[in-house]
């Protein structure tokens, strides 16, 4: 696994662009994985067959094998008959550099301190002419400088450049990757920018160019990748929710004892997770052959940020109280804001929630982040006439959608699903117990 | 109190030496003729020949004379006629002068000025227009200030005097007549502390001496085009206030050097490197200078002009940064 940033300690691999066993050249895209920040493409440091080691969402720490070019048939074999091997690993010329340091240590920066001849031409290939400020300024407004328009002498990027691709929304080459999401979520994150951008296009009456880049690109790579690849269903329920909501209020009138304020998301989170443990085939990963279903539950999160959509990671959440599970909520969805997630606090996900309750969205299809196999969505609370105990009255409502991949559950799954979280959802005490 | 640049020179000593009469001035003309800018003129009457001689033209002789009385304990502030002329005693100065403090200990000190008029001066051409800052920046023990105004000079000469060590001081030909306000009271201004001209947010010029004056007409010209324009005159280039120049960039993030010295090797050849090594994340664009062209200085006084950097050749490079 190449080292492709400073901060860079573990990668995922999100395709392999070499088949097993297939002649690659010295030079050739053989993969693409993807770090805390961008999707990067690794090149063969060799000619050779490739072996490949590591599967697509693996995540593997840097200088990891991933897999091995091999220099003939006869060693190839070997490889694949499991022994040791003789082969170059592709990760191993990743990692030589820290044995033979690079010749000229102090010219290279230090993001590309640690990387193979052969990725290194890549990185001089795509060398960025900036000033020295420029790249400052990117750095402080998150700005990618490949998808900035340099006005500069000699096609040098300066700093109105970066400023006036900051303004018009191309931010984003901050943090994560693994990002997947609701559909109404992203447009929540996506806004801001397009919005001011589009401002401008009136008033200048010209079209605005806004490449994707970083955090967005990725983001948008996973969702085309996940509506190509699975077989996406949604389903969507109108809840009562006004007990729920009395529930809350008792809650509330109780903070000072708790010692904390129990949101309306802790309790929807709540009922969920509840609702995985009874019904665990949704808490599951699908690889196109098998079906892992998990005893535990790492519950990713939708945030919108700044800088687009992040979804952080709550490792063991079936294990939390209600107090613990709201702080830790409240705790990663803070870091995610101000962009301090750790690399990996967006992987290993098991299943996903996005709740878009604070906007006037009632219902969505959410696209599932893989290869997890469902994925929650909450809407609004919204007061409307109901039929509560035959009477038509005003009743707290809440739609609940779900979007699942039909590959692994269907409609008598994801219908018994539902009948367990309106269970918890009419019955808050039980979230509890 | 409006006053010319000579007469703050010459103040500046007349005050140090009424305040510690260990400080002696000799030099060419300097006495009974009082200099030939008339900036010593009757401090023989007032403090004596013993106190005010004159030399014969023997630079290398007088230069080492007055690094003996310093390092005997007298204070000498000593003036070569023209700047040029530390060429003839520059052994003594880059060697003996600018080394003798790290080569023979703290026992050693070394209070010594070395005063010169320097640059261009209407066709005094090659061998009589030299400004040598940077040759002497180029030697580790020696202090360099070249002020651009009455108020600098008389500060900062006042402060050369009262250091232990050598001071390189150098005062441009042309700006002996130019006046400018001084206070009456006691003052002296410590070397390494730039000054701002002159506040501007788009591009800093940091100029010396003549330039300094220059670099303002051109910044009056741009404001007019909406170019706003920083002057940073550091005032000594050793010790050079790097922080003046990193608060400056941190605001208009573009620089220009200007001097009158030859480009090649110059002053703003050091200043570019410093700020693109030390600064490189503040600048925008490379580092400008705009500085004499590479030759000897001709005597014709079009040529001449057209040699040196006015005004509008500095306003002309700066629009080019945009």
């Amino acid at each position: 696994m190449p080292k492709a940033g400073l901060t860079m300690i573990e990668g995922t691999i999100t395709s392999w662009r070499g088949a097993e066993g297939a002649q690659v050249a010295s030079g050739q895209v053989v993969m693409e994985y993807e770090n805390e920040k961008n999707i990067i493409e690794c090149l063969s440091p060799y000619d050779g067959l490739l072996h490949i080691v590591a599967r697509v969402g693996d995540v593997i720490p840097v200088g990891g094998t991933i897999g091995y070019i091999a220099e003939n048939q006869e060693e190839y074999a070997a490889l694949q008959g499991g022994a040791g091997p003789e082969a170059a690993p592709v990760a191993a010329a990743a990692a030589a550099p820290a044995a033979t340091p690079a010749a000229t240590p102090e010219a290279t920066p230090a993001a590309a301190a640690s990387l193979p001849a052969a990725l290194q031409s890549q990185q001089d290939q795509g060398r960025i002419n900036a000033t020295g400020y420029a790249k400052k300024l990117a750095q402080q407004h998150q700005v990618d400088l490949r998808a900035v328009k340099p006005s500069g002498a000699n096609g040098r990027i300066v700093a109105k450049d970066v400023l006036a691709q900051a303004g018009s929304g191309g931010a984003g080459a901050g943090t994560t990757a693994a990002a997947t999401v609701s559909a109404a979520a992203t447009a929540v994150a996506a806004t801001p920018g397009a919005s001011a951008a589009a401002g401008r296009a009136a008033v200048s009456g010209e079209p605005v160019i806004t490449p994707l880049a970083g955090l967005k690109r990725a983001v948008a790579n996973n969702m085309f990748e996940s509506l190509h690849s699975m077989a996406q269903c949604s389903n969507t329920v109108e809840f009562d929710v006004t007990g729920l909501i009395d529930f809350r209020s008792k809650l509330l009138e109780n903070e000072v004892f708790l010692g904390r304020k129990i949101t309306l998301n802790d309790l929807l989170t709540m009922a969920a997770i509840r609702t995985l443990q009874k019904n665990p085939l949704l808490n599951s990963t699908f690889d196109g052959t098998n079906i892992t279903t998990y005893p535990n539950i790492n519950l990713g999160t939708a945030v919108a940020t700044d800088i687009g959509l992040m979804v952080p990671v709550i490792a063991n959440a079936e294990q939390l109280t209600l107090l613990e599970l709201s702080q830790a909520l409240r705790e990663v969805a803070a870091r995610a804001r101000e962009n301090k997630l750790q690399p990996g606090e967006q992987s290993r996900g098991t299943f996903t929630l996005t709740n878009v309750g604070m906007f006037p969205i009632d219902t969505g299809t959410p696209i599932i982040s893989p290869p997890q196999v469902a994925i929650i969505g909450f809407g609004r609370t919204i007061k409307k006439p109901a039929v509560y105990q035959d009477q038509i009255c005003i009743r707290t409502m809440m739609t609940v959608f779900i979007t699942y991949d039909h590959r692994v559950l269907d409609g008598a799954a994801i219908g018994t699903a539902l009948q367990t979280l309106q269970k918890y959802l009419e019955n808050p005490a039980l979230i509890c117990v | 109190m409006l006053v010319t640049f000579a007469q703050a020179v010459g103040d500046a000593m007349r005050e140090e030496m009424r305040r510690d009469d260990r400080i002696l001035i000799f030099g060419e003309d300097i006495a009974e003729f009082g200099n030939i800018f008339g900036i010593t003129r009757g401090m023989l009457e007032e403090f004596g020949s013993k106190r005010v001689r004159n030399t014969p033209i023997s630079e290398m002789a007088f230069i080492g004379a007055a690094m003996g009385a310093a390092e005997t304990g007298l204070r000498p502030c000593v003036e070569l006629m023209y700047s040029d002329f530390s060429l003839v005693a520059f052994a003594e100065i880059y060697h003996c002068i600018a080394k003798w403090r790290y080569m023979h200990g703290p026992e050693y000190k070394l209070p010594l000025v070395i005063r010169s008029a320097m640059g261009s001066s209407f066709g005094a051409t090659g061998e009589h227009s030299n400004c040598l800052e940077s040759l002497y920046m180029h030697s580790p023990g020696l202090l360099v200030a070249s002020p651009s105004t009455a108020y600098d000079a008389k500060g900062l000469l006042k402060e050369a005097i009262r250091n232990d060590n050598p001071v390189m001081f150098f005062e441009h030909k042309q700006l002996y007549k130019t006046k400018g306000e001084v206070p009456e009271e006691e003052y002296t201004i410590p070397f390494g502390v730039a000054d701002i001209k002159r506040e501007g947010s788009d591009v800093t010029i940091i100029a010396i001496g003549l330039m300094v004056g220059r670099a303002l007409e051109a910044a009056e010209a741009l404001a007019k085009e909406g170019i706003s324009v920083e002057v940073l005159d550091p005032r000594t280039l050793v010790p050079f206030d790097k922080e003046a120049v990193r608060k400056s960039l941190s605001k208009t993030h573009r620089a220009m050097v200007v001097e009158e010295s030859n480009k090649t090797s110059g002053v703003g050849a050091e200043l570019a490197a410093m700020m693109q090594e030390e600064m490189y994340d503040e600048l925008d664009g490379p580092v400008v200078r705009v500085a004499a062209l590479d030759v000897p200085l001709p005597y014709n006084i079009e040529l001449e002009k057209y040699a040196i950097p006015d005004a509008e050749q500095i306003a002309a490079a700066i629009r080019k940064m945009f």
